[in-house]
């Protein structure tokens, strides 16, 4: 499906929407970053995109590491472990880059910018040592989390109480707020080629595409389809959008993004970022 | 004068470099005050920077007198004391350097005084020079003097330094220099008879505890962006 992509964007280019790509191009309507726009961390429009590191352009130590963005992969990551484990819903904001460390005062992997997609980074806090927190970071590979300090100076914390739980066999997403359901919905998940990649991840930004079909609001996950290197011209993030046509809830028919009802975007893009999201396979 | 005379007298008297009495028994009762609250402390001379000293004297108490003397201070070539002489009890704290030099910036005392108490600070200074100028023996709060250093420029000395901490009690040093000992090196900053005392700010009370947690994750506003992202 990778080099499908090459493909798709072709397809693009001569105006021919190939049934797989038909996605690609309704979403790519919301797609397609303007040259000039790219926040820090993210490649140029036509540059290269999935696997590969995202420039550092905000290192705070000197470290020539990645910018932990959804366009980075970040080789020495320390995997996430507890896949399916809710927190305390702890959430931090980094107002500056931070060093991001494979662990405890150890060696620095990554660099966390202050924002992502243009909006502010809010990263869940999954483990705490001493003065160490750790946090899932936005990057490939899948489940990519890194140690950054509690020290650091405007490093603003704060509490989430939502917690977002996919189902994959069942099709359905959850929306907990202290641990309570307050909304379950039917919702579109990845086709068996295309599958959403489970694991925890967390809600990494809410964006208004230019058109509002087939979503007025997609919000992007901290996590990328696992089987698509690149998809759209993105770095085949997923993420949680609308979709017009209903007929999809319930169904296993998306490259990995996770379709919900109208309904749900409206009450999911009154989550604050950094919100987890447990998907489960 | 006669107060500074009895504390020399009294370190005079000390047979080590350093003596310590801290005993509350010991503490003269008139010393006492019903009302006073909080940790004094006091400390006689210290640096920080290029040739640090740790605060020598150093003294402090939350309840009855505690007092340390020390005759003399003259590990570095920079600053030199006798009879340094700190008492901290309860709400009060004082500090006395005497025969005070400071070679490199021509600075001299025959006595630095500075006491706080209940909160209120005040430094007197007996025969302080610096460049042969004197320096007014009671200083207003923070008085900042010029000062030339041969050979590497002017500084600053600051009399009666007030300065409130953070938790709310109140630092009075005699004097503060910033001392800059070559023109490439790291500065020294240099006080001399420092007292603090006061009540510390007291934790919020719990009459009204604010619901947990106290920082709320803001909800997000929608970027004006467009992302590929896997339909």
């Amino acid at each position: 499906m990778a080099t499908m992509n090459t493909r798709a964007r072709r397809v693009r280019t001569a105006g021919a929407l190939a049934p797989a790509a038909a996605a690609v191009l309704l979403l790519g309507g919301c797609g397609g970053s303007s040259p000039g726009e790219a926040a820090s961390g993210e490649p140029s429009a036509g540059s290269g995109l999935g696997g590969q590191a995202g420039p550092s352009a905000d290192r705070p130590d000197g470290v020539n590491a990645p910018a932990a963005t959804t366009f980075a992969t970040v080789p020495g990551a320390p995997k996430d472990e507890g896949a399916q484990s809710a927190t305390d819903g702890l959430v931090v904001h980094p107002s500056a880059a931070v060093p991001v460390l494979d662990r405890p005062g150890g060696r620095t992997v990554a660099t966390l910018p202050a924002e992502q997609l243009g909006g502010p980074t809010w990263v869940p806090v999954v483990e705490t040592s001493g003065g160490w927190r750790r946090v899932l970071l936005p990057s490939r590979p899948n489940r990519a989390t890194g140690w950054i300090s509690a020290a650091t100076p405007g490093l603003r914390t704060a509490h989430t109480p939502y917690t977002v739980r996919i189902d994959l066999a069942r099709r359905s997403l959850t929306l907990l707020e202290s641990a309570r359901p307050v909304g379950r919905w039917k919702v579109a998940v990845g086709g068996a080629r295309t599958p959403t990649p489970p694991g925890r991840t967390f809600v990494m930004a809410s964006l208004a595409p230019a058109k509002q079909t087939p979503s007025p609001i997609v919000l992007p996950l901290g996590t990328h389809s696992a089987t698509l290197d690149t998809f759209g011209g993105g770095p085949g993030t997923v993420a949680l959008h609308g979709w017009p046509d209903r007929a999809v809830f319930g169904r296993a028919v998306t490259h990995g993004c996770v379709r919900v009802p109208a309904d749900a975007l409206r009450r999911l893009s009154s989550v604050p970022l950094g919100t987890l999201v447990l998907i489960n396979g | 004068m006669r107060h500074v005379l009895r504390r020399l007298t009294t370190a005079g008297l000390l047979a080590a470099g350093l003596v310590a009495v801290t005993s509350p028994a010991m503490a003269a009762p008139a010393e006492h005050s019903g009302t006073a609250r909080g940790e004094g402390s006091a400390y006689g001379l210290t640096a920080i920077g290029a040739v640090p000293l740790a605060p020598v004297p150093a003294v402090s108490s939350r309840s009855g007198a505690a007092r340390k003397s020390l005759l003399r201070e003259d590990r570095t070539e920079y600053v030199q004391a006798s009879a340094l002489d700190v008492m901290a009890r309860a709400g009060h704290a004082s500090s006395s350097v005497a025969r005070l030099n400071v070679p490199p910036a021509g600075l001299t005392a025959g006595a630095v005084t500075a006491t706080c108490d209940g909160g209120r600070g005040a430094t007197h200074l007996t025969d302080a020079l610096v460049a042969g100028r004197r320096l007014d023996a009671a200083p207003p709060p923070n008085t900042t003097v010029p000062v030339d250093v041969e050979g590497v420029g002017r500084t600053s000395l600051i009399l009666n330094k007030q300065q409130r901490m953070r938790d709310g009690r109140l630092a009075v040093t005699g004097m503060e220099l910033n001392l800059p000992l070559s023109k490439v090196a790291k500065d020294s900053t240099v006080r001399i008879a420092s007292a603090t005392c006061g009540q510390a700010a007291a934790p919020r009370p719990h009459a009204h505890p604010r619901p947990r947690p106290a920082a709320e994750a803001p909800a997000p506003t929608p970027v004006k962006r467009d992302l590929p992202v896997a339909g």
